[in-house]
């Protein structure tokens, strides 16, 4: 083994070690791999955050009409905050809330939508979600996207599916 | 009685005069109203139209005399979850000129139909089903100001029916019991039946026995869906007619009897009535030796405390789907100079009973399908299938239509049983006329070829085709359902007092979507080929129908705003083909499915 490889395969060790523990922490309260799979669809099929975010969450949106939204692999997201997030968007960013009475009341921020100026009101969600789904939806995030550096193309793989064109920039066959 | 009743219809028809002129403010919807929901033609509050599951409604300007001239008012879609378009088989509720309807994931749609020429949707409450889930409903219950859903994923929702913001949402079933073997035992309990609500508790019962679930009946808080009892329909160890579940690898656990329709509530005795479905595996007796207690039944439970008061057995031992989940409906009525308080129901099994709704007794039963040959008939006294006889665990009844897994020196043997295996009647309701005495039936009729594929029992108990999965112990053929007597359909009707058939009409198609009787001389149902039709209440004669082309599953209401009446039902649901439905070929077999509201009137 040259050394090049030897550090490859420590890096390779202490990064699973890494990931290992990260995820015993970050599985408690434990997501189920039904929920990270239900919130796949949501992110995929129902809330079509891909628009926005891109596929990989990359801040690559895949749908030219829709404005950039920022990737969410480099920011050490909790649950929580990006719970926040969704259900209730980002004043003064074109993020929008999935929470339907989100600025009806003063569950957001504590502030109603009539608080913020027009300019900087969040737009309502095409399709608003329930908690569970934002649950769901934060699991996946989570579990697939958060902290999870580089794109791979097995993540490709397992989001479109075998033999997808989308995945032949990443060194996909076919 | 009869006096008293026709009293009442007259006090009815002027309380509708008075309704249709000034409809009612829209009042949180008590206990009271519910209790009284006749008493408001207007509206219709419960999925049944009442507590008692008449579905009778008291509206008159549609009638014989001029429903040849109804017509399409609006009609509105609802949204199919990624482009699946999952069974509808529910029916709108309405109250003060605003509709409450469910699509099969249970989003929730609130329509204003106060103007007669547009449902305007107010709003829609997605509660957010995985539509891996799949997807049937069949309603939804109104309680104080919110709109109440068990949801196919097991869940009980509270919805504000301002704002349409879910207030409360509780996991109610997929919780696995104390006695489970597995943990993840019951992971595919769902919800089909609309729920009920009475004495401010939501009524729940678990669908999806066939996959190898214990059916249970649980009564929440309708304030805020906190669970106050949960009684199942099997007994278990140790509990009255376990000692019915004769074998030795514990089929109790798996053995079905689930409740697939909303019942009734007698609110003089404070028990609600639902039917349980057949045991599982559905056509493998030897499986479960034994009366199989209480599948195929009538079970009373006191709403407050849960506890079973009486139950009647329709078919021990079963083995065709010959299931009795549907409509049980109560009245009362004279029969052999005797007043009798009733319960009522169309049986899957061909026959129509009437019980004595305070004691689970037997009054009467009458076979209500053309084909029917797998008893001979009831017997007078116990209304058992002649051919009983509680000392075997494996009955016979008539050998050559029942399901055994040797036959001769065959094993697996083909036979032909009859009435089909869809029934009889199945999820759809029948009617009664309270003031006609006349009860309504739209069914299946026919005969179904079956093949008993004898299950192996997991070692102490369990499905053996896999968790949540379909365990049936034998297949049907949709062939067979051609040959030798093809499938059709049926409007029956039987006069209460007597137990005697009144009238009977063929329908080229079984019929899956259940019926409405109004004041009007009228009954109401939607057919397979995608025709709504109106009939004479006495002859049953056809006298309207018009074809939206797509097939209903539904059960049609009446409502009244600002002085007009309306028949509104649900269309849509699985697509034409599949399930059964081989035998229509391109007739039907190429007919695209849409979930669709359509609203008729004058």
């Amino acid at each position: 083994m040259n050394r090049s490889n030897f550090n490859r395969a420590v890096k390779t060790g202490i990064a699973a070690w890494v990931a290992a523990v990260f995820a015993v922490i970050m599985m408690v309260p434990a997501a189920s791999a039904q929920d990270v799979d239900f919130g796949y669809r949501i992110y995929k099929d129902k809330a079509e955050c891909w628009a926005c975010h891109g596929w990989a969450a990359d801040g690559l949106k895949d749908d030219p009409r829709s404005p950039p939204g920022p990737s969410l692999r480099e920011t050490a997201w909790d649950e929580e905050s990006l719970t926040e997030v969704i259900m209730c968007g980002r004043p003064g960013a074109l993020m929008p809330y999935h929470d339907k009475f989100a600025y009806t009341d003063t569950r957001c921020y504590g502030i109603v939508m009539t608080d913020l100026p027009v300019n900087q009101r969040p737009p309502m969600a095409i399709q608003t979600l329930q908690k569970r789904e934002v649950a769901a939806l934060v699991a996946y995030l989570m579990a697939t996207v958060v902290m999870a550096g580089e794109v791979t193309l097995e993540e490709c793989v397992n989001y479109w599916g075998e033999g997808a064109q989308a995945c032949q920039r990443l060194g996909a066959g076919g | 009685m009869k006096n008293a009743r026709k009293i009442s219809a007259a006090i009815g028809a002027g309380l509708l005069a008075a309704a249709v002129a000034a409809p009612a403010l829209a009042a949180p919807v008590a206990n009271s109203r519910l209790m009284n929901a006749s008493s408001e033609p207007s509206n219709w509050l419960t999925t049944h139209g009442n507590w008692e599951g008449h579905r009778y409604s008291g509206l008159t300007q549609i009638n014989r005399g001029n429903v040849g001239d109804l017509k399409l008012a609006f009609a509105m879609p609802l949204k199919a979850e990624n482009g699946g378009s999952p069974g509808l088989q529910g029916n709108p509720l309405v109250d003060d000129g605003m509709l409450f309807m469910a699509n099969g994931h249970g989003a929730i749609y609130k329509v204003d139909v106060r103007d007669g020429n547009r449902g305007k949707v107010l709003w829609v409450a997605d509660p957010g089903v995985d539509p891996e889930n799949g997807g049937t409903n069949r309603g939804i219950a109104m309680h104080g100001n919110t709109i109440i859903a068990n949801l196919v994923d097991g869940r009980v929702i509270g919805v504000d029916r301002a704002t349409g913001e879910i207030l409360w949402d509780e996991q109610v079933a997929r919780i696995t019991p104390d006695w489970a073997p597995t943990d993840d035992f019951y992971s595919k309990e769902r919800f089909t039946a609309a729920p009920l609500v009475a004495e401010n508790r939501v009524l729940v019962g678990m669908s999806n026995g066939d996959s190898g679930h214990r059916g249970w009946i649980a009564a929440l808080d309708a304030d805020n869906g906190m669970e106050h009892w949960r009684t199942y329909t099997i007994p278990g160890p140790g509990e009255p007619g376990h000692e019915t579940w004769a074998d030795d690898h514990n089929a109790w656990m798996t053995g079905g009897g689930s409740l697939w329709t909303t019942g009734s509530y007698d609110v003089e005795m404070g028990n609600t009535i639902w039917g349980t479905a057949n045991p599982v595996p559905m056509f493998d007796p030897e499986f479960r030796p034994g009366d199989n207690l209480w599948t195929n039944a009538a079970l009373a439970w006191n709403v407050q405390t849960g506890e079973q008061v009486w139950g009647f057995q329709y078919t021990p031992n079963e083995s065709w789907d010959f299931d009795e989940q549907g409509v049980h409906f109560l009245f009362d009525a004279t029969i052999g100079g005797a007043d009798r308080k009733v319960v009522a129901h169309f049986g899957r099994n061909g026959f129509y009973y009437q019980l004595d709704r305070e004691t689970g007794d037997f009054i009467l039963g009458t076979q209500f399908v053309n084909e029917l040959n797998w008893t001979a008939g009831l017997d007078p006294k116990t209304g058992k299938p002649i051919e009983y006889d509680p000392s075997l665990t494996l009955q016979t009844y008539i050998p050559e239509a029942r399901g055994f897994r040797v036959r001769g020196d065959r094993a697996n043997p083909e036979f032909m049983a009859c009435p089909t295996m869809l029934g009889g009647v199945r999820w759809q309701p029948p009617a009664y006329n309270p003031v006609k005495q006349i009860a309504y039936v739209a069914a299946a009729e026919g005969c179904t070829g079956l093949t008993v594929v004898a299950e192996e029992p997991v070692p102490g108990g369990g499905n053996p085709k896999g968790l949540g999965q379909g365990f049936f112990g034998g297949l049907f053929n949709a062939e067979n359902l051609i040959s030798p007597a093809p499938m059709y359909g049926a409007i029956t009707a039987m006069d209460v007092t007597t137990g005697k058939m009144v009238a009977k009409a063929t329908l080229t198609y079984e019929n899956l979507s259940g019926l409405i009787a109004t004041a009007g001389g009228l009954i109401f149902t939607g057919n397979r080929d995608g025709s709504v039709a109106a009939y004479n209440d006495e002859t049953l004669e056809e006298l309207w129908s018009v074809n939206v082309g797509i097939q209903f599953k539904a059960p049609p209401i009446s409502y009244a705003v600002g002085g007009v009446q309306y028949i509104a039902i649900m269309a849509g649901g699985s697509s034409g083909t599949g399930f059964a439905f081989g035998q229509y070929g391109a007739d039907l077999g190429n007919n695209a499915s849409a979930p669709m509201l359509f609203v008729f009137s004058l």
